[in-house]
């Protein structure tokens, strides 16, 4: 199955980037084609390379690791907003545009979103 | 030629909290414009808090807030057909359809709702 994954809320606030992290491991080990993992709004904070977490877990190492396995793509409009630039970035993750995202939409079998409204 | 007119299964946009206490409402609205953009069939449905959305004449100049009511109205000429919204959820609040935007908006039953997932390739909810 082709799966796509939306995600719309930071690192540590709440636990919804680390359930797709998690999520998104499951699907790529079972087989499925995870077309990719879209940062969306503060979900783009996921991607930045300067998360410090001592003796915790660290998102955007994380989603790096992600990143070698699917795309992991960060809004560009929201990063800017967020001022997040592309040096930024952790490695493996990359900033895109909306139509990325389209894409993906128009690709998948299943798309989900996690965080949010 | 616009997707919904080949029969693609709709991205429903669920729009249900309130203007400005949340980001959410403006980036689900800049969300809805970007997939009109690449002529992606688009729902939106305004429920719960989000009704207020769609209230007209808000915006707060001195806090450099925009009119949020004004940009959903405006994704009508961007090629969204109308703006649904829950009517339980409008008489929960005391809104009236009147209160709402000058635009098409259409009133529906939460029952209604159901049927929107059901046919939806995809959900968001802002």
């Amino acid at each position: 199955m082709k799966i796509g994954i939306l995600l719309l809320t930071g690192p540590y606030q709440h636990e919804a980037a680390d359930t797709a992290y998690h999520f998104t491991k499951a699907a790529l080990a079972r087989g499925h084609e995870v077309l990719g993992v879209f940062l969306y709004t503060d979900g783009v904070n996921n991607a930045n390379r300067h998360i410090a977490a001592p003796g915790h877990r660290n998102l955007a190492r994380m989603f790096s690791e992600l990143g070698a396995q699917t795309r992991v793509v960060a809004c560009g409009t929201c990063a800017r907003f967020r001022g997040l630039g592309k040096d930024a970035l952790s490695p493996g993750t990359s900033m895109g545009g909306m139509g990325a995202l389209v894409k993906m939409l128009q690709d998948c079998d299943r798309f989900l979103v996690f965080g949010g409204g | 030629m616009p997707a919904e007119a080949t029969g693609e299964r709709p991205i429903l946009l669920l729009f249900r909290r309130a203007p400005y206490g949340t980001v959410f409402p403006a980036e689900g609205l800049r969300m809805a414009e970007a997939l009109l953009a690449f002529q992606l069939p688009v729902k939106a449905v305004f429920l719960e808090d989000g009704v207020f959305d769609l209230v007209k004449g808000q915006g707060n100049k001195a806090l450099d807030f925009g009119d949020l009511g004004a940009a959903f109205a405006g994704l009508v000429a961007t090629g969204l057909k109308e703006l649904l919204v829950v009517q339980e959820d409008l008489s929960a609040r005391r809104v009236g359809i009147e209160d709402l935007v000058d635009a098409p908006v259409r009133a529906i039953r939460v029952t209604e709702l159901r049927a929107l997932v059901d046919e939806a390739k995809v959900v968001m909810p802002f």
